[in-house]
Formats: C-alpha cells, structure tokens, sequence
C-alpha cells in the first residue's frame, strides 16, 4: 500500500476572446508514482493548445516509462510542429514526479519556478542547469512529507494586473506571500488551485492578458476505503474475511443483506435498520458498530454505478441520505479502494421473475470499479 | 408492545417492502398505537424465494405479504395481539 497520497488539482482561464486555453495540463498515477506536467504553448488559442497538449502529453507518456529526460527533450524537439509566422516550435514545461514514499523529481523548462510550502512557508530549491541540446532545463531532486504541497503555475498568474491594478503584475514574490497565507491543512487541492486563479481574473479586472493556469498538488495520507460486497463460496471463510474488513485501516462499507448478516453473525452483534434512509428505489441501510457503512447489495450497488456513470466531473457533491448516495459519497471521497466480491450464489437472484433486476453483481462490480478508475482512483478487486 | 420486522433485502423490496413500510407506518398513526407498535426493517431472512414480502411479526414469520393485503395482516395479527394484552392486563 502507498504510504503518501499526491492530491492532484488545476484551474486556468483562458486569455480574454479566446475559446481554447493556450496551456495545458498532463496527469498520471501509477501504483508506484504521481507525475503531472503543465505547459505553456506558443502564442493562445487553438495553435498553443495544440503545442502545450502535445508537450505534456509527451512528457508525462515519456517519463511514465522511465525514459532518461534527454531523450523526452529530443523527441519534443522533433515532434511540436513548427510555427509558420515565428519559424519555431516551442512550449515550455514543468514535470513532476513523485514516488510514493515522496522522493520526487522535478523539471522545468521556461515556466515560473514551482512553489514548495511546507508549514505555510514558501521553501527554497536548490535547482541544477541541465543542458539538453541548446535548451536549458533546471531539474532536482526533493523529499516530499505529509501537508506538502507543490504548486505550479504559468506566466498568465504571474503577469496578473500587469499595467493596470499591478505595474509588473502579481509576482512571483508575491504569489509566495499568497500561499504562505492562504494554504491550510484542511483546504483541498482543488479549492487552492481555483483560489490562484479567481485571483488572477480579479487582477486583471477579467481582461485576462495571457492564457493562465494554477496546478496544484498536495501530499496528504491516501484516504482509503474497504467495501465487502457478497459472502465468499466456502462459508469456511466467512471469519476471515470478517477479520480483514474490522482491521483494514480505513473506511468500512459492507453491501448486501447475507453479507451484512455474516458479519453480524460472526461479531455477535446485531443490525439495526434505519428507517430514515428508505427510498422508493434503494432498500434502507443498516447500522452496526464498527463499519461505516452497510446498505443492501445489488440494488444499491446498481443504483450506485447508474449515478455514477451520470456523474460530470465538478459535481462530486453528492447529496442525499439513502443507501445508494451514501456509498457513492463515501466512494468518490476515497483515493484507495479496495473492493471484496463474493462469489456464493444467492438462491433469491435465480428467480426469474426477479432477473432483470438481480442481474450479476460481479458485473456491477466490475463497472463500478472502471468507473472509480476513470476517476483516478486507485481500486483493488478480489474475490473469494 | 407488538413488534412489526419487514423484510427490506433486495427480493423484498423489489416485491414491495418500501410500500408496506409506508401502509404500515400511516396505519400506526391513524389508529395512535404509536406506544403500542414498534416497526423495524430487518436485513435479509433468508425467505427470498417464498411469494410476497416476508414480515415478522411478534417472533412469527410471515410470507406473501403486500401492500394491498397488509392491512388485512394488520387486523389479524396486530389488532388482535394488542386486544389479548390488553385483556392480560385487565
């Protein structure tokens, strides 16, 4: 299991007239790192969309699979179309990577500097010239620890108000005092990030001069979630797995009426069903010390996956106190998920009167999970 | 006291739970046996593949109940319950 999370988030705005943001941002998570990379295109519009879409796209497919930073300059080199009225092809570019135990490598070429806060001070880097061919990239090493965070920005927020409220704009010194100012543990990455620009728009009295863009990365334990969703097919297991949901160390969830009675059963314990959550389509939840969760199983999890595939990014609010909102909440607040499936057959779901709801779980399952994945999130699904 | 379980697994509620739920709680309250009847859901019994929905009533199991029927279930088990307490407490 990872030891430290990167929570990742961006805002921008782009340059005032323009459709299309001249910046762009790149993101990838694998079990062992977080890599994202940002980049500034030639010009605005659709032109430098395509050049900055292009360079981080490269950069964080390139370095994903390990290859040498060289080797990623030269192909950008070769690659970026060339522009016909300035006779050049070119984008900047920052990249971060960070492992899981927060060693993290970072490369910038171009682009203001990065900023390191730790304990709401802005941290100084030592950074080492790189020569690559005739660019110039400054690269480095640093350890990352728990309420890091590392913030990128592009030259729209730094040239913010530039001749109007600001004769040189916010600054990059100035955006420092911002942050050391405003970060806190408890906000999230995505509020900071659309923090930096809402200002950027209100400097530039929303005649925003230059296509704008704030990433943000904040390092914080993974936020981990367990849902056992079916009894496994030898029963013999049952405490087994009962035992590893009480003492897995995050959220608890556990879908489906057997499943819950099971570790009723082997807790010796009793459920109780609260009422309050009835809905005419998901079945009410149950309560029972020591998990967080415990709904009803394959109607809840289908209702879940429907919400689910309806969802748009931006609207993860998610309100409602029946079974099916619940565990989609307690789902999309989760970095890590783990997801038990069991594969005992339940006589009831061969009824056919009853087919076309009771349809496979482990299909729902196995959607729900792919829907989580498309989200970033990092699921696990096992059965027994 | 008389204590009401609905069966509100996933057979149960496709087979019409959640509207028993509702006929019962209005009966409670039309009748003020508030302090009298205690309704609770109950996870899984077990009886997914018997008719209707399975509701419990004072420890007896019950099958093929509905909304349309449950009054009458009411009537019988509960109303009458209620009026042999009552007699054992005169």
């Amino acid at each position: 299991m990872n030891e430290l999370f990167v929570e990742f988030a961006y805002a921008q705005i782009p340059k005032w007239g323009e459709e299309l943001c001249g910046d762009s941002v790149s993101y990838d998570r694998t079990r062992d790192f977080t890599i994202f990379s940002w980049s500034d295109g030639l010009g605005s519009g659709v032109k430098a969309n395509i050049l900055s879409t292009l360079t981080s796209r490269i950069i964080v497919s390139m370095l994903r699979k390990n290859s040498p930073l060289e080797e990623v300059i030269e192909t950008l080199v070769e690659t970026l179309p060339v522009c016909k009225v300035r006779k050049i092809a070119y984008s900047t570019f920052s990249v971060v990577q960070v492992a899981s135990n927060g060693e993290a490598y970072v490369a910038e070429f171009d682009n203001p500097p990065i900023f390191w806060v730790r304990n709401n001070r802005v941290m100084h880097l030592e950074r080492h010239k790189h020569e690559v061919g005739k660019k110039v990239v400054l690269d480095f090493n640093m350890r990352l620890q728990k309420n890091d965070w590392i913030v990128g920005i592009t030259d729209g927020v730094v040239h913010a108000g530039i001749g109007g409220l600001w004769n040189l704009g916010w600054r990059w010194e100035k955006i420092a005092s911002f942050l050391e100012s405003t970060v806190n543990e408890h906000m999230d990455a995505k509020t900071l990030a659309q923090k930096i620009i809402d200002t950027t728009r209100k400097l530039y009295q929303d005649h925003v001069g230059d296509d704008a863009t704030c990433v943000v990365a904040k390092i914080r334990l993974p936020r981990r979630l367990l849902l056992w969703a079916g009894p496994p097919e030898d029963p013999a297991q049952d405490e087994r797995i009962v035992e590893r949901v009480m003492t897995f160390p995050g959220k608890k969830v556990v879908s489906g009426g057997t499943t819950g009675n099971i570790l009723a059963r082997v807790l010796k314990k009793e459920i109780r069903v609260d009422l309050n959550s009835l809905a005419q389509d998901v079945p009410p939840v149950g309560m029972l010390e020591g998990v967080d969760l415990l709904t009803e199983g394959i109607l809840t999890l289908a209702a879940v996956l429907k919400r689910l595939r309806k969802l748009q990014s931006g609207e993860e609010t998610i309100r409602g106190q029946d079974g099916a909102s619940r565990l989609l909440r307690l789902l999309l607040e989760a970095d890590e998920i783990v997801i038990i499936g069991g594969r005992a057959i339940n006589p009831a779901h061969q009824n056919p009167k009853l087919s076309g709801e009771l349809s496979l779980k482990a299909r729902i399952l196995e959607e729900i999970s792919e829907e989580l994945q498309r989200r970033g999130k990092m699921v696990t699904l096992e059965y027994y | 006291m008389v204590t009401i379980s609905v069966c509100v697994g996933s057979s149960c509620h496709l087979k019409g739970a959640y509207d028993i739920i509702r006929v019962c709680e209005e009966m409670i309250e039309r009748l003020g046996l508030k302090d009298k009847v205690e309704l609770k859901g109950t996870f899984c019994l077990g009886q997914c593949t018997e008719e209707g929905v399975t509701v419990v009533i004072e420890g007896e199991t019950l099958h093929g109940v509905s909304a349309e029927n449950f009054e009458k279930v009411f009537a019988e088990k509960v109303l009458q319950k209620l009026t042999e307490e009552n007699r054992g407490n005169n």
